[in-house]
């Protein structure tokens, strides 16, 4: 192996390098260069003018009150919630913790799309009710605001911290506390001197996920900002690039609030990696312990009273309107079983030319993207984790940057790279969200295959190797067997979210390219209220289903094993 | 046929050299091990000679074929070797039948003879009833033996061991060293066996390679040969609890602080040179008259033997006496009491060798 100069090993770097390279790095590039260089030479002056201008201007600040609204928010309710269920004698805290859960697997802008009908100040049912009630003269909610896109981008985003943070208060070591209550601490005292501290690296690495996704993105913005003019910069970059047919200017402006979005996501990501290295995880162990219990006597049953309205609220709510809203003749009818139908249902899935379409594009799409992104992932992974061969960093470096683009920059690096530019002109066809799927969640799959990869113990490859297996033997009876459950949870954890993707699709859609997404979207958009919540209701009940199947063979797999 | 020689190897990771000019030749049907503290190569040497890794200079031989070397590199499958690894690296997906049976998949052995082949490496390894189990039903010691079977099953020519018994406890590493060693007399494959653990190497070994941490091989020889006659101070001390004393002679009689022995130290003793002599915690007695005086420093009773530390002539020695004969005799000594120490058996070694520690 090590004789030849250049073998197998390297064959598989190159291509690894390559796919990366033309995948996600170029892309990237264009984007910077369109924004930073003009005519050749570059001119950064242009990049600060198109700050000063005031829609821009309008649209940074804006993505800072939301990012910093809703990550705070997230923060406090996440953390809250976290030590509720895994700290205290909450009655049914199993169930709990696991109803907690259930908003991270509901696509944000379906719900945004059902609050807009709840609560949108002059339509929103809620508000009609309520002005009703007490002969109001004005709303009483309006969530076409900015506190409204933070309340709403909250109610999906918190889990990312209540993950962190009870996972880590699970696994603290109960005698760091224990240690400090000998020492004669009150109860107060340990949650502020002690507990709360252990736990800053969690809740910064949560709190630091919320901020980057919601900076970046693209749904709850565009359904409840755009109608009232608020923009952020994922929503201005769509609005550039659609308001002006596609002319060049735009697509400039558009590159250069991609490249604010591009280095406020590393920025994120280098500073959550700061906190994740600090070493104060160390308390932390990875056996699960039986921690200390606080009694919560009679607030028992109104905390419990109050996790079960947020939940009723936030998730039961929506996804009920979605899907009586679904029902109706027309929108505005009162909700009464004259005026429902299952009509809109039937028509959708196998009449209508447009949504039929949309639905069908997602599937093969997510399916084939998940499938092709897999299998990528499992070979760089291959590479990056089995092999020891010079040039590597350069690999190691190419695969961190899927981590750190928003799916708005991808929409946008894809577009200058695959719009005839380069001699392949993708441009409306489905080929380029194909391309900008596996840009997109090449992240997914490099963790979920490395992490499999690293489990597998160079060891039993070279057993293999010694019962006369031959290298690529022992990577099918061995290697490829043991790392099957990670690449199954690769393609799952791509398929999903593929299937309900917007932010990038939005950008990239062509007549006939529409996705699920896309089409709740545009359905939105054009008024037609009803069809949008029907189709939402429709990719509900896949993404419900898509969630058991994975438990079921997840499941599976365990017992197998 | 199962000869393994290695000549002149050498192996470096970047700028680490873990073996320089490293010759060796385990004889056919021969259980060779190259004994030697972590980190001296050992396992390095072992991976070279799988063909796991290349050696940067050097030739490595199996039987007749030149396997590595002079720009010939035969991978690991076409050697013909079975290997058990120190984590046993048995496949957590397959059964213990699939791992054993796996070997066989690679040979032109027609189905029946295979199962009869594994049913029969299994029954001999005592795991004839767990073929269906997959390894996380199987305790550490279970586990190893599906490894050693597999090592087993198609009767390869050699067998190299890399610290398979380091996982497991006392008594099962007891048994599987007896076990290890009547499959080899079973299947009469050449073994090299490599391993940290002295007691292993002397209870398993026809022969003994001794590897210094700088990756050089220090002693060969049998069990016997390399416990009783060291070659250097090294050695000595890695083939069990040593302790030393400052050596003086007179003429032909030694003196330890002072005072006359009883006994010829045996080993070199070159002219005007400062000796040490080295024993076993067994090889001395504390008498209550006569000996060299030392003051004891502490008594443990560990059961059948009482351990003492004690002073002599500067130096903390260790020395073990039967606790029968220590009780009839003067009776437990108190920590601080004067003692005198008679030696049994010492080997000279020159006192530069020693470190600052004993």
């Amino acid at each position: 192996m090590g004789q030849r100069r250049f073998g197998t090993a390297e064959i598989l770097l190159l291509l690894s390098i390559l796919i990366l390279v033309v995948v996600v790095a170029i892309p990237i590039l264009l984007i910077f260069w369109n924004a930073f260089v003009v005519e050749g030479k570059p001119d950064f002056l242009r990049a600060l003018a198109l700050l000063k201008e005031p829609d821009t201007f309008e649209a940074l600040k804006n993505s800072l009150v939301i990012a910093g609204g809703t990550t705070v928010l997230s923060t406090i309710i996440g953390v809250f919630f976290a030590w509720l269920v895994s700290r205290t004698d909450l009655p049914y805290k199993a169930t709990m913790k696991v109803l907690f859960l259930v908003p991270f697997m509901l696509p944000s802008f379906i719900g945004a799309l059902a609050w807009k009908i709840l609560l949108s100040p002059r339509g929103g049912h809620i508000n009609r009710l309520l002005m009703d009630l007490f002969h109001l003269e004005d709303p009483v909610f309006n969530i076409m605001s900015l506190g409204g896109i933070i309340a709403v981008e909250t109610m999906y985003l918190f889990p990312f911290v209540f993950i962190q943070v009870s996972g880590a208060l699970e696994r603290m070591d109960p005698t760091l506390e224990e240690a400090a209550r000998i020492s004669g601490a009150g109860l107060f005292t340990i949650t502020r001197r002690i507990t709360l501290p252990l736990m800053m690296p969690s809740i910064l690495a949560g709190a630091l996920l919320v901020a980057l996704y919601s900076l970046a993105h693209f749904g709850v913005p565009a359904i409840l900002g755009t109608e009232r003019n608020i923009f952020i910069i994922p929503t201005k970059i769509y609005e550039k690039i659609y308001a002006s047919g596609g002319n060049f200017e735009a697509i400039r402006t558009g590159t250069m609030l991609s490249s604010i979005l591009v280095l406020a996501a590393a920025a994120i990501l280098y500073i959550q990696s700061l906190v994740l290295s600090s070493g104060r995880f160390q308390v932390i162990s990875g056996k699960s312990m039986r921690p200390m219990v606080l009694k919560l006597r009679g607030l028992k049953w109104p905390l419990l009273i109050l996790s079960v309205l947020y939940i009723a609220i936030t998730v039961v709510l929506p996804t009920a309107t979605i899907f009586l809203v679904g029902t109706l003749k027309t929108y505005g009818l009162a909700f009464r079983l004259e005026n429902m139908t299952l009509d809109n249902f039937t028509y959708i899935l196998f009449k209508w030319e447009l949504t039929r379409d949309a639905i069908w594009n997602s599937f093969y799409l997510s399916l084939s993207a998940a499938a092709v992104t897999m299998l990528i992932g499992t070979l760089i992974s291959y590479v990056l984790v089995k092999t020891k061969i010079r040039g590597k960093f350069l690999l190691e470096f190419l695969g961190v940057l899927p981590f750190s683009v928003p799916g708005t920059v991808i929409a946008l690096g894809v577009i200058l790279m695959w719009s005839g530019r380069f001699g392949i002109n993708l441009y409306n066809t489905a080929w380029i969200i194909f391309v900008a799927y596996i840009a997109r969640y090449m992240a997914f799959a490099l963790k979920s295959t490395s992490a499999a990869l690293e489990q597998v113990h160079d060891s039993l490859e070279e057993a293999a190797r010694a019962c006369g297996a031959t290298k690529w033997q022992a990577m099918r009876d061995v290697v490829l067997p043991l790392i099957k459950p990670g690449m199954v949870a690769a393609f799952f954890l791509i398929f999903l979210p593929a299937l309900r993707e917007l932010t990038t699709s939005v950008l990239l859609y062509g007549p006939h390219t529409r996705t699920i997404g896309v089409a709740i979207y545009t359905l939105n958009e054009d008024g037609e209220t009803v069809y949008a919540a029907a189709l939402a209701a429709i990719a509900l009940v896949i993404i419900m289903a898509g969630q058991l199947l994975i438990k079921r063979v997840t499941r599976a797999k365990i017992e197998s094993a | 046929m199962g000869r393994v020689s290695v000549e002149g190897v050498a192996k470096a990771y970047g700028p680490k050299q873990v073996l320089r000019d490293l010759s060796l030749a385990v004889e056919d049907g021969e259980c060779f091990t190259l004994l030697g503290p972590s980190g001296c190569g050992k396992t390095v040497l072992l991976r070279l000679v799988a063909g796991f890794e290349t050696p940067d200079a050097g030739e490595i031989r199996i039987g007749d074929r030149l396997v590595s070397g002079r720009g010939t590199h035969v991978p690991p499958e076409a050697r013909n070797l079975g290997v058990v690894f120190q984590d046993y690296a048995v496949w957590p997906h397959l059964t213990v039948r699939a791992n054993t049976a796996y070997p066989l998949k690679f040979r032109a052995d027609a189905a029946p003879q295979r199962a009869t082949a594994v049913q029969g490496v299994l029954d001999q390894v005592g795991l004839g009833a767990l073929g269906e189990r997959y390894p996380s039903q199987l305790s550490g010691g279970q586990q190893q033996r599906v490894a050693l079977a597999r090592a087993l099953v198609a009767h390869p020519d050699v067998l190299l061991l890399d610290e398979p018994l380091s996982n497991l406890d006392a008594n099962l590493r007891e048994e599987m060293r007896f076990e290890i060693k009547d499959l080899q007399r079973h299947h009469g494959a050449t073994i090299l066996y490599v391993t940290h653990d002295q007691e292993v190497a002397l209870a398993l070994s026809d022969r003994i390679g001794i590897l210094g941490p700088s990756g050089c091989l220090r002693q060969v020889g049998t069990p016997r040969e390399v416990y009783d006659q060291p070659v250097d101070l090294e050695v000595f001390r890695f083939m069990g609890v040593s302790s030393f004393v400052d050596l003086a002679f007179d003429g032909e009689r030694a003196q330890v602080a002072g005072t006359q022995l009883g006994i010829r130290p045996e080993g070199p003793r070159p002219a005007g040179s400062s000796l040490l002599g080295g024993f076993r915690p067994l090889e001395a007695e504390l008498v209550s008259e006569g000996g060299v005086p030392g003051i004891v420093r502490r008594v443990a009773l560990l059961g059948a033997v009482v351990d003492f530390r004690v002073e002599v002539g500067g130096r903390e020695v260790r020395i073990q006496q039967e606790t029968s004969e220590v009780m009839r005799g003067l009776g437990l000594p108190v920590e601080g009491q004067p003692c005198g120490v008679r030696f049994h058996h010492l080997r000279t070694f020159p006192a530069t060798a020693l470190g600052g520690e004993a």
